[in-house]
């Protein structure tokens, strides 16, 4: 809480990202994005756009420390991140939480439990029973508790999404990313995701006493648009930031989707 | 002919480059983290002590039995048949303590432990699950790699000594079913003379190598490079030949010392 109100009261960005080129997470010697330059500053919430594809995985995990972009310099918490080793740069990914696309990437032998007490039992230094308290209140709220001792194997996506968003959660994040998420949700999930993730951006959950910085990565943008505050599109190996309204003439060159169309016009 | 030669010589400079690379890593995260996040880490090293060595331990128990009977009790009624008796605790030693006892311990070892290592750590890096550590600050190597390493190499050496005990006891129990003319306190006194003060140390040492070659190799199989699913189990296979190949060089080592 402290960290995320010192950042806010000094207004360093919680991640930036200078003239950044970024590889291909399959292939490290095409670049996924071109140039890219952008600043996420604390309490932000981003709805970034792009087509499967379009390198929205890359953008997250160069934002999460996971991919090294080939040039640009790439800054977390306002240090600079090809610099961070060690501590600091397990400091700056404890800072980060991050949902996966897909699977959550869940760790398949640990049950869900498990697998949300697990980096907080590592960087606690305690036992995975020491986190009952901590871990049973993100189960309560993200209504995972009747799951809790079952592996992670087999669930629908929209409950993989939330063992993921607990897991990403239980380090008290400043910054989280997710990527693609609510994708292949029903409605009912959708809901109950846009109204929590518009909760956490506003420190409302009760889970944490600050404004979480938010970056959502998806190519269905109809649920996110009325959470985002700011927003940005993906197209042709480059991120087109939508901060000011008067550059919107940019997004006709986006596929003229319905969903889009949406986002349009709760923008405008 | 000459190319794919030298080729194969290169790939083979450049498995045992990554290969050291990986185990220096591993010994120098053991070395500087080994009691860091200890109520996480410790149980989890002595969770991978229970399944690669007291699970193992009813198969180790019937292998020291087979053992018994086929070579030391076969054996020693042979030497009895010509009169050599008095050379069984030699041949006790030269065969089953040196060699046998430590090899048949590593192969049951990789087979039930190597094996589902390069298989569970293949699946969690082809799911993405490393990278998920990873995203949440943990040390990949620390986590998953160091206890089991520590682990497979206190379990061949802990299995390798219950081994020889076992097979020892059996052999003369069948050396008694085929009555022939050998006390107990013969037997035991020959090995226990056969038996050199190095012996202890060469099968501490070669038994706790063993077990880390099996720790390093299908770790770094498993987990040092991206994988497919359709890819773990080739993975699997080149982690069998490669443990293989270390513990006959590592064995040959020890050999040679003793032979000189």
């Amino acid at each position: 809480m402290t960290n995320a109100h010192t950042n806010s009261q000094m207004s360093i960005p919680v991640a930036e990202l200078i003239n950044v080129d970024i590889p291909n997470q399959e292939d490290k010697t095409v670049n996924a994005l071109k140039s890219v330059t952008w600043r996420i500053m604390p309490g932000d919430f981003w709805v970034v756009v792009g087509r499967a594809g379009a390198g929205k995985s890359e953008l997250l995990s160069t934002i999460a420390g996971l991919l090294q972009p080939t040039a640009g310099d790439q800054f977390l918490f306002g240090k600079k991140v090809d610099a961070l080793r060690g501590d600091r740069l397990i400091e700056g990914r404890m800072k980060t939480g991050m949902v996966f696309e897909d699977t959550a990437r869940l760790f398949h032998s640990l049950s869900i439990y498990q697998n949300i007490a697990l980096p907080f039992c590592y960087h606690s230094n305690c036992s995975i029973n020491d986190a009952y308290p901590r871990t049973q209140k993100l189960l309560e709220t993200l209504n995972l508790e009747p799951l809790a001792n079952r592996t992670p194997t087999n669930l629908p996506r929209a409950v993989r999404f939330r063992i993921g968003l607990a897991r990403a959660l239980i380090l008290r994040p400043e910054l989280l990313l997710l990527d693609n998420p609510m994708s292949g949700f029903g409605p009912n999930q959708i809901n109950w995701c846009r109204d929590f993730l518009t909760r956490l951006s506003h420190g409302e959950t009760g889970l944490f006493d600050y404004k979480m910085t938010i970056v959502a990565a998806a190519d269905d943008v109809a649920p996110l648009v009325q959470s985002g505050r700011k927003y940005a599109v993906l197209k042709n190996a480059t991120l087109n930031v939508l901060e000011d309204p008067v550059k919107l003439e940019e997004l006709n060159h986006f596929p003229n989707t319905s969903e889009f169309q949406a986002m349009l016009t709760t923008i405008l | 002919m000459i190319n794919s030669l030298g080729q194969g010589v290169i790939r083979f400079f450049e498995q045992v480059h990554e290969l050291g690379a990986f185990a220096l890593i591993t010994i120098g995260v053991t070395f500087t983290k080994l009691n860091k996040s200890k109520r996480l880490i410790h149980p989890l090293i002595r969770k991978h002590i229970f399944q690669s060595g007291v699970q193992l331990m009813p198969v180790t128990c019937f292998l020291a039995f087979v053992i018994g009977f086929i070579v030391v009790g076969q054996t020693i009624a042979q030497l009895s048949r010509v009169g050599a008796q008095n050379y069984a605790g030699t041949v006790m030693v030269a065969v089953v303590v040196r060699e046998l006892g430590p090899i048949v311990a590593t192969l049951l070892v990789l087979a039930r432990i190597g094996t589902s290592t390069v298989i569970e750590l293949g699946t969690s890096r082809a799911m993405g699950e490393i990278e998920a550590l990873e995203a949440l600050g943990i040390d990949s190597i620390h986590y998953l790699v160091m206890p089991r390493v520590i682990s497979l190499a206190l379990a061949v050496f802990a299995l390798t000594v219950y081994l020889l005990i076992l097979t020892m006891f059996s052999g003369y129990l069948f050396v008694f079913a085929q009555n022939v003319q050998l006390q107990p306190w013969t037997y035991f006194d020959q090995i226990a003379a056969a038996l050199r003060w190095d012996d202890f140390l060469i099968l501490g040492l070669k038994t706790v190598f063993f077990g880390l070659g099996i720790g390093v190799i299908s770790c770094y199989e498993g987990l040092a490079k991206p994988l497919r699913l359709e890819e773990v189990s080739k993975a699997t296979n080149r982690a069998v030949g490669k443990t293989v190949a270390l513990c006959a060089i590592i064995d040959a080592i020890f050999i040679i010392y003793l032979i000189v």
